[in-house]
């Protein structure tokens, strides 16, 4: 109690109590510099984890809205549109005149180049038109300058390519990430659906997440006996047999989806061996499609699965269900009732793993699935690799993202409430 | 895990079940990775499993 005393009171009372105040905090003192020694230990970790995961990850997030090409190779241009309201006239004479100067000032043929490419993936035909009219640009006006570019190329008399230029005119642009969702900006700056033959990312990205919920399932199927059967075996036997878990962990993802084209193709052993046992008569295509695709994946994914919940299956008791026993359930009861809701966590664990990492996966679907098995990363590698539209590119890594860090919350809640109400 | 002797018929098709569906699946994990071997012996360019092993089998293993 004489430690709760405050100060003024300290200084008055017996001899012993300011001691005891120094005590208190002399504790404080050391608590906060166990705190500072702490996190100095994990300080390292901290400085890794920013500088080459979330720092990276962050400035790669920040080119699905970046846009520094329009407003820096095309000033003049972006400073008179920016007065103009595009519904559907064309802008004035300045706006041409500015185009052409820009064009002649232009730093360089790679610039226009990056610049045409940029502009031709948000509608289609800028890239010959900016090219084109480069080329051909006169120095000085025939008539006006915008009879000369109309001359030079038809487009120019379009009032949609001057609304697309005056949608990317900022530094930010929400085009890509609007393209992510199948939307765009119209001709009025208003956001509006792509064309129906042209939408293609969120059937995509709803095929990802079927097929990762697909495998997931299937994982959860498959792995639960597994490690049931594992984990209640003598230690001895059980360590051997994760051998053929630890195995396929160990091997490479590249090596085991290859096995599996080697396997399942037409004149392979799996085809060869039902045909010989007369179960078909045909070759079977077992590749190449939905099923090879799941095949794999889930043999890549399982041990992900089996090893949590052989942890979590390992550290549950054999005596709950002997007890259970004893008082008078079932096997089955005891079973359903006792075993199974302690090993949830593994379940869940397990799942929401083997789901998250199939999100992302690209190699497996493109080696071993057709065209409609493609995933929403298989885009990805394409805008970064083919297309060379990194805006595009890390615009659907969001996509992603923020479809798992929201399916992801969801699964928390769910989780957290089926506790509150077993609580209960 | 050794079943009782009193136990049920139920109760033995779950604990045969479990212990059929266990191995299976560690076949299904262990056996595409024990299939690459025989494949690293074929003497095709192609990838192809091995039905019948041909006399340059080894070349592969030279290389």
């Amino acid at each position: 109690m004489t430690v709760e005393k405050p100060p003024q009171n300290a200084a008055l009372g017996p001899p012993d109590t300011p001691r005891r105040v120094d005590i208190k905090r002399e504790i404080r003192r050391i608590g906060r510099r166990q705190l500072l020694r702490d996190s100095l230990l994990i300080l390292p970790l901290l400085v890794f984890l920013v500088a080459v995961f979330a720092g990276p990850i962050c400035l790669f997030m920040l080119r699905a809205v970046e846009n520094s090409a329009v407003p820096e190779s095309l000033p003049r241009t972006v400073a008179v549109l920016s007065d103009w309201q595009p519904t559907g006239i064309l802008p004035p004479e300045a706006a041409f005149a500015a185009m052409a100067d820009d064009l002649r000032n232009f730093p360089s043929e790679r610039n226009l180049a990056v610049l045409a490419r940029q502009l031709n993936a948000t509608r289609e035909g800028f890239r010959s038109l900016m090219l084109k009219t480069a080329n051909k640009l006169p120095d000085a006006p025939q008539g006006s300058w915008q009879e000369t570019l109309v001359g030079i190329d038809k487009k120019w008399g379009d009032a949609g390519y001057w609304a697309t230029l005056r949608n990317e005119s900022g530094r930010l642009t929400p085009s890509y990430l609007l393209a992510a969702l199948d939307l765009r900006l119209d001709d009025r700056g208003d956001i509006a659906k792509v064309a129906p033959e042209r939408a293609l990312y969120l059937s995509l990205l709803w095929r990802t997440f079927e097929i990762s919920l697909e495998v997931a399932l299937l994982c959860a199927l498959f792995g639960f006996p597994a490690a049931f059967v594992l984990s209640m075996l003598p230690q001895r036997q059980a360590n051997l047999l994760m051998i053929c878990v630890m195995l396929p962990f160990w091997t490479s993802l590249l090596v085991r989806t290859t096995a599996w084209i080697i396997l399942l193709q037409g004149n392979g052993p799996v085809n060869s061996t039902l045909q010989w046992l007369q179960l078909i008569d045909a070759t079977m295509q077992l590749i190449f499609n939905r099923f090879g695709v799941l095949v794999a994946m889930v043999h890549v994914l399982l041990p992900y699965m089996i090893l949590p919940l052989y942890a979590v299956m390992k550290g549950i008791p054999a005596t709950h269900f002997r007890a259970a026993q004893s008082l008078g359930a079932t096997n089955r009861f005891a079973f359903l009732k006792v075993y199974l809701p302690q090993t949830m966590p593994g379940i869940a664990a397990g799942a929401l793993l083997v789901f998250i990492m199939a999100l992302g996966y690209y190699i497996t679907p493109a080696l071993v699935g057709g065209p409609a098995d493609q995933m929403l990363s298989s885009m990805l590698v394409y805008h970064m690799n083919e297309s060379v539209n990194w805006g595009m590119a890390s615009a659907l890594g969001v996509l992603l993202l923020t479809a798992t860090i929201i399916l992801f919350v969801i699964f928390g809640r769910l989780v957290a409430a089926r506790q509150l109400l077993r609580g209960h | 895990m050794a079943l009782p002797p009193h136990a049920s018929i139920e109760d033995r098709i779950w604990h045969y079940g479990a212990r059929a569906l266990c191995y299976g699946v560690l076949l299904f994990l262990i056996l595409p990775i024990l299939v690459l071997i025989p494949i690293s012996f074929s003497s095709g360019n192609m990838l192809a499993f091995p039905w019948r092993i041909p006399r340059s089998s080894i070349r592969r293993r030279h290389r």
